[in-house]
Protein backbone atom coordinates (compact mmCIF):
# COMPACT_ATOMS: atom_id res chain seq x y z
CA UNK A 1 0.00 0.00 0.00
CA UNK A 2 1.49 3.38 -0.98
CA UNK A 3 0.65 5.70 2.06
CA UNK A 4 1.78 2.70 4.20
CA UNK A 5 5.50 2.84 2.14
CA UNK A 6 5.67 6.60 2.71
CA UNK A 7 4.65 6.59 6.09
CA UNK A 8 7.33 3.87 6.79
CA UNK A 9 9.93 5.81 4.53
CA UNK A 10 8.70 9.30 7.30
CA UNK A 11 9.51 6.84 9.72
CA UNK A 12 13.03 5.74 8.80
CA UNK A 13 14.17 8.60 7.77
CA UNK A 14 12.28 11.68 9.15
CA UNK A 15 11.57 14.80 6.82
CA UNK A 16 13.41 14.63 4.07
CA UNK A 17 14.06 18.59 4.72
CA UNK A 18 15.04 20.38 1.61
CA UNK A 19 16.29 18.39 -1.19
CA UNK A 20 19.11 20.41 -0.96
CA UNK A 21 21.41 21.25 -3.83
CA UNK A 22 20.61 23.69 -6.24
CA UNK A 23 21.76 24.80 -9.76
CA UNK A 24 25.59 23.70 -10.50
CA UNK A 25 25.78 21.43 -7.88
CA UNK A 26 22.46 19.64 -8.49
CA UNK A 27 23.56 19.62 -11.82
CA UNK A 28 26.38 17.32 -10.95
CA UNK A 29 24.41 15.48 -8.70
CA UNK A 30 22.70 14.36 -12.37
CA UNK A 31 25.35 13.81 -14.06
CA UNK A 32 26.89 12.05 -11.13
CA UNK A 33 23.21 9.74 -11.77
CA UNK A 34 24.11 9.39 -15.77
CA UNK A 35 27.90 8.10 -15.44
CA UNK A 36 26.50 5.80 -12.63
CA UNK A 37 24.29 4.24 -15.41
CA UNK A 38 27.36 4.45 -17.78
CA UNK A 39 29.90 2.72 -15.25
CA UNK A 40 27.02 -0.31 -14.58
CA UNK A 41 26.50 -0.83 -18.24
CA UNK A 42 30.00 -0.99 -19.20
CA UNK A 43 31.70 -3.27 -15.97
CA UNK A 44 28.42 -5.20 -15.59
CA UNK A 45 30.45 -7.79 -13.50
CA UNK A 46 33.60 -6.59 -13.68
CA UNK A 47 34.83 -5.93 -9.94
CA UNK A 48 37.85 -4.33 -10.53
CA UNK A 49 36.58 -1.71 -12.79
CA UNK A 50 33.62 -1.04 -10.08
CA UNK A 51 36.91 -0.95 -7.26
CA UNK A 52 38.59 1.71 -9.82
CA UNK A 53 34.90 4.15 -10.15
CA UNK A 54 35.27 3.71 -6.11
CA UNK A 55 38.73 5.17 -5.52
CA UNK A 56 37.85 8.08 -8.40
CA UNK A 57 34.69 8.96 -6.64
CA UNK A 58 34.38 12.05 -5.07
CA UNK A 59 31.29 12.27 -3.40
CA UNK A 60 31.42 9.74 -0.20
CA UNK A 61 28.08 7.91 -1.01
CA UNK A 62 28.69 7.32 -4.75
CA UNK A 63 32.17 6.11 -3.57
CA UNK A 64 30.30 3.95 -1.22
CA UNK A 65 27.74 2.34 -3.35
CA UNK A 66 30.51 1.71 -6.29
CA UNK A 67 32.83 -0.21 -3.31
CA UNK A 68 29.38 -2.26 -2.13
CA UNK A 69 28.86 -3.17 -5.66
CA UNK A 70 32.40 -4.16 -6.45
CA UNK A 71 32.99 -5.99 -3.04
CA UNK A 72 29.41 -7.80 -4.13
CA UNK A 73 27.70 -7.45 -1.22
CA UNK A 74 24.39 -8.57 -0.71
CA UNK A 75 21.05 -6.67 -0.67
CA UNK A 76 19.99 -6.92 2.86
CA UNK A 77 23.71 -5.43 4.17
CA UNK A 78 23.81 -2.93 2.04
CA UNK A 79 21.59 -1.09 4.31
CA UNK A 80 23.60 -1.92 6.80
CA UNK A 81 26.50 -0.90 5.73
CA UNK A 82 25.34 2.84 4.28
CA UNK A 83 23.91 2.96 8.36
CA UNK A 84 27.18 2.19 9.52
CA UNK A 85 28.78 4.58 7.24
CA UNK A 86 27.65 7.70 9.48
CA UNK A 87 26.40 9.51 6.28
CA UNK A 88 22.36 8.88 7.04
CA UNK A 89 23.40 10.23 10.57
CA UNK A 90 21.86 13.62 12.23
CA UNK A 91 24.71 15.45 11.61
CA UNK A 92 25.40 15.16 8.16
CA UNK A 93 21.74 15.09 6.99
CA UNK A 94 21.39 18.11 5.30
CA UNK A 95 21.30 15.97 1.79
CA UNK A 96 19.43 12.93 2.99
CA UNK A 97 17.77 12.58 -0.09
CA UNK A 98 21.02 12.27 -2.13
CA UNK A 99 22.41 9.81 0.27
CA UNK A 100 18.87 7.71 -0.11
CA UNK A 101 19.08 8.05 -3.46
CA UNK A 102 22.83 5.92 -4.34
CA UNK A 103 21.71 3.67 -0.57
CA UNK A 104 18.35 2.86 -3.03
CA UNK A 105 20.42 2.55 -6.45
CA UNK A 106 22.99 0.45 -4.66
CA UNK A 107 19.70 -1.74 -3.64
CA UNK A 108 18.08 -1.93 -6.58
CA UNK A 109 21.36 -3.07 -8.76
CA UNK A 110 22.43 -5.60 -6.16
CA UNK A 111 19.02 -7.38 -6.26
CA UNK A 112 19.41 -7.72 -9.98
CA UNK A 113 17.10 -5.05 -10.90
CA UNK A 114 18.01 -3.35 -14.47
CA UNK A 115 19.79 -0.54 -14.53
CA UNK A 116 17.54 1.67 -16.61
CA UNK A 117 14.86 0.82 -13.98
CA UNK A 118 16.92 1.87 -11.17
CA UNK A 119 18.01 4.91 -13.14
CA UNK A 120 14.01 5.87 -12.79
CA UNK A 121 14.09 4.87 -9.09
CA UNK A 122 16.89 7.22 -8.31
CA UNK A 123 16.13 10.42 -10.50
CA UNK A 124 12.94 10.27 -8.54
CA UNK A 125 15.51 11.58 -5.72
CA UNK A 126 15.18 14.60 -7.44
CA UNK A 127 11.93 15.37 -7.20
CA UNK A 128 9.44 15.27 -10.38
CA UNK A 129 10.48 17.88 -12.60
CA UNK A 130 14.32 16.58 -12.74
CA UNK A 131 13.02 13.16 -12.62
CA UNK A 132 10.39 13.69 -15.59
CA UNK A 133 13.74 15.45 -17.50
CA UNK A 134 15.85 12.36 -16.95
CA UNK A 135 12.82 10.09 -18.14
CA UNK A 136 12.90 11.26 -21.52
CA UNK A 137 16.60 11.77 -21.39
CA UNK A 138 16.25 7.72 -20.98
CA UNK A 139 14.03 7.84 -23.66
CA UNK A 140 15.82 9.51 -26.37
CA UNK A 141 18.92 6.97 -24.90
CA UNK A 142 16.71 3.87 -25.49
CA UNK A 143 16.01 4.66 -28.99
CA UNK A 144 19.34 5.38 -30.09
CA UNK A 145 20.39 1.74 -28.81
CA UNK A 146 21.33 -0.85 -31.09
CA UNK A 147 20.71 -3.51 -29.39
CA UNK A 148 19.31 -6.18 -31.81
CA UNK A 149 17.53 -9.45 -31.52
CA UNK A 150 18.15 -12.37 -33.39
CA UNK A 151 15.67 -15.31 -34.68
CA UNK A 152 15.46 -18.04 -31.64
CA UNK A 153 12.18 -19.96 -31.28
CA UNK A 154 11.00 -22.25 -28.82
CA UNK A 155 7.65 -24.56 -29.69
CA UNK A 156 5.30 -23.39 -26.94
CA UNK A 157 1.94 -22.46 -26.90
CA UNK A 158 2.49 -19.14 -26.70
CA UNK A 159 4.48 -18.79 -29.41
CA UNK A 160 1.25 -20.45 -31.64
CA UNK A 161 -1.43 -18.04 -29.91
CA UNK A 162 0.90 -14.92 -29.78
CA UNK A 163 -0.74 -13.91 -32.92
CA UNK A 164 -3.88 -14.44 -31.44
CA UNK A 165 -3.25 -12.29 -27.88
CA UNK A 166 -1.96 -9.53 -30.23
CA UNK A 167 -5.17 -8.78 -31.51
CA UNK A 168 -5.98 -7.15 -27.83
CA UNK A 169 -2.97 -5.23 -27.42
CA UNK A 170 -4.61 -3.56 -24.18
CA UNK A 171 -5.18 -6.97 -22.61
CA UNK A 172 -1.74 -7.90 -23.54
CA UNK A 173 -0.04 -4.72 -22.19
CA UNK A 174 -1.87 -5.19 -19.08
CA UNK A 175 -0.66 -8.34 -18.73
CA UNK A 176 2.68 -7.49 -19.44
CA UNK A 177 2.75 -5.00 -16.61
CA UNK A 178 0.87 -7.37 -14.51
CA UNK A 179 3.61 -10.07 -15.22
CA UNK A 180 6.67 -8.21 -14.93
CA UNK A 181 9.07 -7.54 -17.13
CA UNK A 182 11.28 -10.58 -15.58
CA UNK A 183 9.03 -13.06 -16.54
CA UNK A 184 7.42 -11.79 -19.36
CA UNK A 185 10.88 -11.69 -21.42
CA UNK A 186 11.90 -14.78 -20.12
CA UNK A 187 7.91 -16.03 -21.88
CA UNK A 188 8.57 -13.98 -25.09
CA UNK A 189 12.15 -15.20 -25.46
CA UNK A 190 10.97 -18.21 -27.22
CA UNK A 191 8.80 -16.20 -30.11
CA UNK A 192 9.94 -15.28 -33.21
CA UNK A 193 11.60 -12.03 -34.21
CA UNK A 194 8.42 -11.00 -36.20
CA UNK A 195 5.69 -11.39 -32.71
CA UNK A 196 8.88 -10.44 -30.41
CA UNK A 197 8.82 -6.84 -32.50
CA UNK A 198 4.74 -6.58 -32.41
CA UNK A 199 5.12 -6.79 -28.41
CA UNK A 200 7.81 -4.49 -27.86
CA UNK A 201 6.13 -1.99 -30.10
CA UNK A 202 3.27 -2.05 -27.08
CA UNK A 203 5.41 -0.27 -24.76
CA UNK A 204 7.87 2.71 -24.84
CA UNK A 205 11.05 2.62 -26.18
CA UNK A 206 12.58 2.45 -22.67
CA UNK A 207 10.53 -1.05 -21.75
CA UNK A 208 10.94 -2.32 -25.32
CA UNK A 209 14.84 -1.72 -24.77
CA UNK A 210 14.70 -3.38 -20.94
CA UNK A 211 12.37 -6.41 -22.47
CA UNK A 212 14.88 -6.63 -24.96
CA UNK A 213 17.89 -7.22 -23.33
CA UNK A 214 16.31 -9.51 -20.82
CA UNK A 215 14.95 -11.59 -23.59
CA UNK A 216 19.07 -11.91 -24.87
CA UNK A 217 19.79 -12.88 -21.18
CA UNK A 218 17.31 -15.07 -20.72
CA UNK A 219 18.19 -16.61 -24.26
CA UNK A 220 21.48 -17.34 -22.59
CA UNK A 221 20.64 -17.99 -19.14
CA UNK A 222 17.37 -20.54 -19.34
CA UNK A 223 16.53 -24.03 -21.87
CA UNK A 224 14.08 -24.71 -23.58
CA UNK A 225 11.78 -25.96 -21.28
CA UNK A 226 12.44 -23.47 -18.52
CA UNK A 227 11.17 -20.83 -21.38
CA UNK A 228 8.12 -23.05 -22.27
CA UNK A 229 7.35 -23.36 -18.66
CA UNK A 230 7.22 -19.29 -18.69
CA UNK A 231 5.45 -18.93 -21.64
CA UNK A 232 2.90 -21.42 -19.98
CA UNK A 233 2.82 -18.65 -16.70
CA UNK A 234 2.03 -15.56 -19.28
CA UNK A 235 -0.37 -17.40 -21.08
CA UNK A 236 -2.19 -18.27 -17.67
CA UNK A 237 -1.90 -14.26 -16.59
CA UNK A 238 -3.10 -13.85 -20.05
CA UNK A 239 -6.09 -16.05 -19.97
CA UNK A 240 -6.92 -15.35 -16.61
CA UNK A 241 -7.93 -11.96 -17.20
CA UNK A 242 -10.28 -12.75 -20.25
CA UNK A 243 -12.10 -15.63 -18.07
CA UNK A 244 -12.15 -13.61 -14.67
CA UNK A 245 -15.84 -13.82 -13.56
CA UNK A 246 -17.19 -9.98 -13.67
CA UNK A 247 -19.92 -9.39 -10.75
CA UNK A 248 -23.31 -8.74 -11.88
CA UNK A 249 -24.23 -4.74 -10.59
CA UNK A 250 -26.56 -6.55 -8.16
CA UNK A 251 -24.10 -8.43 -6.58
CA UNK A 252 -22.01 -5.74 -6.18
CA UNK A 253 -21.08 -4.42 -2.37
CA UNK A 254 -20.39 -0.92 -1.91
CA UNK A 255 -21.00 1.29 1.51
CA UNK A 256 -20.48 -0.12 4.73
CA UNK A 257 -21.31 -3.41 3.30
CA UNK A 258 -18.55 -3.30 1.34
CA UNK A 259 -16.29 -3.18 4.93
CA UNK A 260 -18.12 -5.24 6.61
CA UNK A 261 -18.08 -8.08 3.95
CA UNK A 262 -14.19 -8.38 4.00
CA UNK A 263 -13.45 -7.91 7.62
CA UNK A 264 -12.51 -4.25 7.30
CA UNK A 265 -12.40 -1.82 9.99
CA UNK A 266 -16.05 -0.45 10.61
CA UNK A 267 -15.08 3.35 10.58
CA UNK A 268 -17.68 4.60 12.73
CA UNK A 269 -15.85 2.13 15.28
CA UNK A 270 -13.05 4.17 14.60
CA UNK A 271 -14.51 7.32 15.10
CA UNK A 272 -16.06 6.27 18.35
CA UNK A 273 -13.19 5.43 19.17
CA UNK A 274 -11.31 8.47 18.66
CA UNK A 275 -13.88 10.30 19.50
CA UNK A 276 -13.16 8.79 23.13
CA UNK A 277 -9.43 9.15 22.93
CA UNK A 278 -9.92 12.91 21.93
CA UNK A 279 -12.27 13.40 24.87
CA UNK A 280 -11.22 11.58 27.48
CA UNK A 281 -9.20 13.63 29.91
CA UNK A 282 -4.97 13.71 29.78
CA UNK A 283 -4.59 12.31 33.46
CA UNK A 284 -7.23 9.85 33.11
CA UNK A 285 -5.54 8.47 29.76
CA UNK A 286 -2.35 8.11 31.04
CA UNK A 287 -3.49 5.89 33.84
CA UNK A 288 -5.48 4.19 31.57
CA UNK A 289 -2.82 3.42 29.02
CA UNK A 290 -0.03 2.62 32.17
CA UNK A 291 -2.68 -0.54 33.00
CA UNK A 292 -2.75 -1.44 29.65
CA UNK A 293 0.67 -4.24 27.64
CA UNK A 294 2.55 -2.76 25.18
CA UNK A 295 0.49 -5.33 22.89
CA UNK A 296 -3.03 -3.90 24.05
CA UNK A 297 -2.11 -0.19 23.42
CA UNK A 298 -0.94 -1.65 20.03
CA UNK A 299 -4.45 -3.21 19.46
CA UNK A 300 -5.80 0.10 20.62
CA UNK A 301 -3.89 1.92 17.54
CA UNK A 302 -5.62 0.38 15.31
CA UNK A 303 -8.92 1.27 16.04
CA UNK A 304 -7.64 4.89 15.63
CA UNK A 305 -7.75 7.44 13.31
CA UNK A 306 -4.41 9.20 12.97
CA UNK A 307 -5.31 12.19 14.83
CA UNK A 308 -5.66 10.21 18.35
CA UNK A 309 -2.40 7.72 17.78
CA UNK A 310 -0.43 11.30 18.56
CA UNK A 311 -2.23 12.29 21.53
CA UNK A 312 -2.20 8.49 22.34
CA UNK A 313 1.59 7.96 21.64
CA UNK A 314 2.63 11.75 23.35
CA UNK A 315 1.25 10.15 26.81
CA UNK A 316 3.88 7.57 26.64
CA UNK A 317 7.64 7.58 27.57
CA UNK A 318 9.43 7.10 24.05
CA UNK A 319 11.35 3.84 25.02
CA UNK A 320 7.30 2.23 25.31
CA UNK A 321 6.29 4.35 21.77
CA UNK A 322 9.40 2.39 20.09
CA UNK A 323 7.71 -0.90 21.68
CA UNK A 324 4.69 -0.12 20.73
CA UNK A 325 5.88 0.37 17.00
CA UNK A 326 7.59 -2.64 17.13
CA UNK A 327 4.43 -5.26 18.49
CA UNK A 328 2.77 -3.11 15.41
CA UNK A 329 5.23 -4.32 12.84
CA UNK A 330 4.88 -8.15 14.51
CA UNK A 331 1.36 -8.29 14.35
CA UNK A 332 -1.03 -8.93 11.36
CA UNK A 333 -3.99 -7.13 10.21
CA UNK A 334 -7.14 -7.93 12.48
CA UNK A 335 -10.45 -7.91 11.48
CA UNK A 336 -13.67 -6.19 12.35
CA UNK A 337 -14.68 -7.96 15.26
CA UNK A 338 -11.32 -8.30 17.20
CA UNK A 339 -11.02 -4.63 16.82
CA UNK A 340 -14.08 -4.18 18.37
CA UNK A 341 -12.91 -6.17 21.71
CA UNK A 342 -9.81 -4.21 21.72
CA UNK A 343 -11.52 -1.17 21.85
CA UNK A 344 -13.77 -2.36 24.75
CA UNK A 345 -11.33 -3.63 26.36
CA UNK A 346 -9.92 -0.27 26.36
CA UNK A 347 -13.09 1.47 27.04
CA UNK A 348 -13.61 -0.68 30.24
CA UNK A 349 -10.26 0.18 31.48
CA UNK A 350 -10.98 3.89 30.91
CA UNK A 351 -14.33 3.74 33.01
CA UNK A 352 -11.75 1.94 35.56
CA UNK A 353 -9.42 4.54 35.44
CA UNK A 354 -12.51 7.52 36.01
CA UNK A 355 -13.58 5.22 38.69
CA UNK A 356 -12.23 6.24 42.39
CA UNK A 357 -10.60 4.02 44.43
CA UNK A 358 -13.43 3.78 46.92
CA UNK A 359 -16.52 4.26 44.92
CA UNK A 360 -19.45 4.71 47.03
CA UNK A 361 -22.73 3.10 46.06
CA UNK A 362 -25.10 5.49 44.08
CA UNK A 363 -22.08 7.68 43.41
CA UNK A 364 -22.43 8.00 39.43
CA UNK A 365 -18.79 8.42 37.92
CA UNK A 366 -17.65 12.04 36.84
CA UNK A 367 -17.49 11.33 33.34
CA UNK A 368 -18.38 14.07 30.73
CA UNK A 369 -21.43 14.23 28.95
CA UNK A 370 -20.65 13.66 25.51
CA UNK A 371 -18.09 11.27 26.42
CA UNK A 372 -20.48 9.23 28.56
CA UNK A 373 -22.67 8.98 25.33
CA UNK A 374 -19.49 7.23 23.12
CA UNK A 375 -18.57 4.84 26.05
CA UNK A 376 -22.13 3.82 26.37
CA UNK A 377 -22.46 3.54 22.72
CA UNK A 378 -18.90 1.53 22.23
CA UNK A 379 -19.93 -0.83 25.07
CA UNK A 380 -23.24 -1.74 23.78
CA UNK A 381 -22.19 -2.72 20.13
CA UNK A 382 -21.78 -6.26 18.90
CA UNK B 1 -1.74 -0.61 10.19
CA UNK B 2 -0.39 2.63 8.35
CA UNK B 3 2.84 4.06 10.48
CA UNK B 4 1.94 7.81 11.92
CA UNK B 5 4.56 10.41 11.98
CA UNK B 6 4.20 13.93 12.34
CA UNK B 7 5.80 15.41 9.59
CA UNK B 8 3.72 13.62 7.41
CA UNK B 9 0.51 14.92 9.01
CA UNK B 10 1.68 17.95 8.94
CA UNK B 11 2.70 17.89 5.39
CA UNK B 12 -0.79 16.25 4.15
CA UNK B 13 -3.61 18.09 6.69
CA UNK B 14 -5.96 20.06 5.05
CA UNK B 15 -8.74 21.59 6.02
CA UNK B 16 -12.61 21.09 5.49
CA UNK B 17 -12.74 23.29 2.45
CA UNK B 18 -9.61 22.16 0.81
CA UNK B 19 -11.35 18.36 1.27
CA UNK B 20 -14.11 20.05 -0.96
CA UNK B 21 -11.96 19.82 -3.97
CA UNK B 22 -10.68 16.37 -3.80
CA UNK B 23 -14.15 14.56 -5.28
CA UNK B 24 -14.14 16.26 -8.62
CA UNK B 25 -10.46 15.31 -8.90
CA UNK B 26 -11.17 12.57 -8.26
CA UNK B 27 -13.48 11.83 -10.87
CA UNK B 28 -10.86 13.72 -13.57
CA UNK B 29 -8.81 10.92 -12.62
CA UNK B 30 -11.13 7.97 -13.22
CA UNK B 31 -12.20 9.74 -16.75
CA UNK B 32 -9.06 9.14 -17.66
CA UNK B 33 -8.69 5.79 -16.68
CA UNK B 34 -11.60 4.70 -18.66
CA UNK B 35 -10.10 6.56 -21.77
CA UNK B 36 -7.00 4.34 -21.07
CA UNK B 37 -8.92 1.37 -20.63
CA UNK B 38 -11.04 2.30 -23.77
CA UNK B 39 -8.14 2.87 -26.24
CA UNK B 40 -5.03 1.60 -24.86
CA UNK B 41 -1.83 3.16 -23.82
CA UNK B 42 -0.70 4.13 -27.10
CA UNK B 43 3.49 4.41 -25.92
CA UNK B 44 4.84 5.96 -29.26
CA UNK B 45 1.75 8.85 -29.18
CA UNK B 46 2.70 11.50 -26.63
CA UNK B 47 -0.99 10.52 -25.62
CA UNK B 48 -0.71 12.21 -22.30
CA UNK B 49 0.61 15.72 -23.14
CA UNK B 50 -2.72 17.01 -22.96
CA UNK B 51 -2.51 16.29 -19.28
CA UNK B 52 -2.38 19.02 -16.82
CA UNK B 53 -1.06 17.45 -13.93
CA UNK B 54 2.25 17.07 -13.84
CA UNK B 55 2.68 14.41 -11.21
CA UNK B 56 -0.46 12.03 -12.53
CA UNK B 57 1.10 12.80 -16.53
CA UNK B 58 4.54 11.29 -15.15
CA UNK B 59 3.21 8.36 -13.55
CA UNK B 60 1.29 7.68 -16.63
CA UNK B 61 4.68 8.12 -18.98
CA UNK B 62 5.97 5.27 -16.44
CA UNK B 63 2.97 2.86 -17.10
CA UNK B 64 3.25 3.56 -20.76
CA UNK B 65 6.76 1.93 -20.18
CA UNK B 66 5.44 -1.29 -19.11
CA UNK B 67 6.23 -0.30 -15.24
CA UNK B 68 3.58 -1.55 -12.60
CA UNK B 69 3.58 -2.99 -9.20
CA UNK B 70 6.30 -2.92 -6.58
CA UNK B 71 8.72 -0.68 -8.73
CA UNK B 72 6.19 1.92 -9.48
CA UNK B 73 4.82 2.51 -6.13
CA UNK B 74 8.67 2.68 -5.20
CA UNK B 75 8.93 5.19 -7.54
CA UNK B 76 5.95 7.18 -6.76
CA UNK B 77 6.59 6.82 -3.25
CA UNK B 78 10.09 8.36 -3.60
CA UNK B 79 8.79 11.18 -5.43
CA UNK B 80 5.86 11.73 -2.71
CA UNK B 81 8.38 11.77 0.03
CA UNK B 82 10.87 14.43 -1.92
CA UNK B 83 7.70 16.44 -3.19
CA UNK B 84 8.00 20.00 -1.75
CA UNK B 85 4.05 20.75 -1.69
CA UNK B 86 1.99 20.24 1.06
CA UNK B 87 -1.58 20.06 2.38
CA UNK B 88 -4.53 19.94 -0.54
CA UNK B 89 -1.54 19.71 -3.27
CA UNK B 90 0.09 16.99 -1.62
CA UNK B 91 -3.18 15.16 -1.01
CA UNK B 92 -3.97 14.95 -4.68
CA UNK B 93 0.20 13.81 -5.38
CA UNK B 94 -1.13 10.89 -3.07
CA UNK B 95 -4.28 10.43 -4.68
CA UNK B 96 -3.16 10.52 -8.28
CA UNK B 97 -0.46 8.10 -7.21
CA UNK B 98 -2.88 5.41 -6.52
CA UNK B 99 -4.69 6.48 -9.83
CA UNK B 100 -1.68 5.47 -11.63
CA UNK B 101 -1.05 2.55 -9.43
CA UNK B 102 -4.70 1.50 -10.48
CA UNK B 103 -4.33 2.29 -13.90
CA UNK B 104 -1.04 0.02 -14.17
CA UNK B 105 -2.81 -2.76 -12.93
CA UNK B 106 -5.99 -2.49 -14.90
CA UNK B 107 -7.87 -2.48 -12.15
CA UNK B 108 -11.67 -1.76 -12.28
CA UNK B 109 -13.55 1.66 -11.70
CA UNK B 110 -15.06 0.32 -8.69
CA UNK B 111 -11.60 -1.11 -7.25
CA UNK B 112 -10.29 2.57 -8.06
CA UNK B 113 -12.88 4.78 -6.42
CA UNK B 114 -12.15 2.01 -3.12
CA UNK B 115 -8.25 2.76 -3.06
CA UNK B 116 -8.90 6.84 -3.88
CA UNK B 117 -12.11 7.44 -1.65
CA UNK B 118 -10.77 7.32 1.91
CA UNK B 119 -8.29 10.34 0.69
CA UNK B 120 -11.35 12.35 0.89
CA UNK B 121 -11.97 10.84 4.53
CA UNK B 122 -14.35 8.24 5.68
CA UNK B 123 -17.79 10.45 5.61
CA UNK B 124 -17.03 11.29 2.41
CA UNK B 125 -15.95 7.90 0.89
CA UNK B 126 -19.07 6.29 2.55
CA UNK B 127 -21.39 8.68 1.38
CA UNK B 128 -19.68 8.41 -2.35
CA UNK B 129 -20.01 4.77 -2.36
CA UNK B 130 -23.65 3.96 -0.86
CA UNK B 131 -24.61 6.64 -3.80
CA UNK B 132 -22.86 4.56 -6.07
CA UNK B 133 -25.25 1.64 -4.51
CA UNK B 134 -28.35 3.48 -4.65
CA UNK B 135 -27.18 5.01 -8.42
CA UNK B 136 -26.99 1.03 -8.94
CA UNK B 137 -30.03 0.09 -7.93
CA UNK B 138 -31.95 3.04 -9.80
Amino acid sequence: MLIERLAQMYVHWGNPGQTGEQGRRKDQSVLALHQFLEVIEETSEDRKALFTQSQQSRRKAMKLSYLLLASETEPEAIFDAFLRSGLLSSGQRSNKPEVLLWLAGTEAIARGIHPYIVFLIMSAYFGLEIAESEFRWLRERSKSSNIKLEEFIVPGDLTDTIGEALKEPRRLQRTIRVAGMPLSASAFAGCSLYYIEKILALVGPIGALILTEMIISARKRLVSDEISTAQQAFLDLFTQEETEPKMPEEERKTGLEAFEEQGLPDPDLIRTTTNIVMYAEAKILKSTLSSMSDSEIASLLRCLEAIAHERLLNLISPGRQKRVLMVIQKTEDVVHGQMLRDAQLFTQKLLAAYAPKKLKPGVTLSIPEELRKLISSLLSRE
Amino acid sequence: MIYWNADLAAKISCSRQEMETLPPYIDHLIEVSKAVGQSGIQPTADQFSSEKDAFFRYGLLLVSEGLAGEILEEILTVLLYVSDLKGIEFLRQCVAAEAILSIANGEDQDIMLRRLLPYCGIDKALTAMTKRKSDHAD
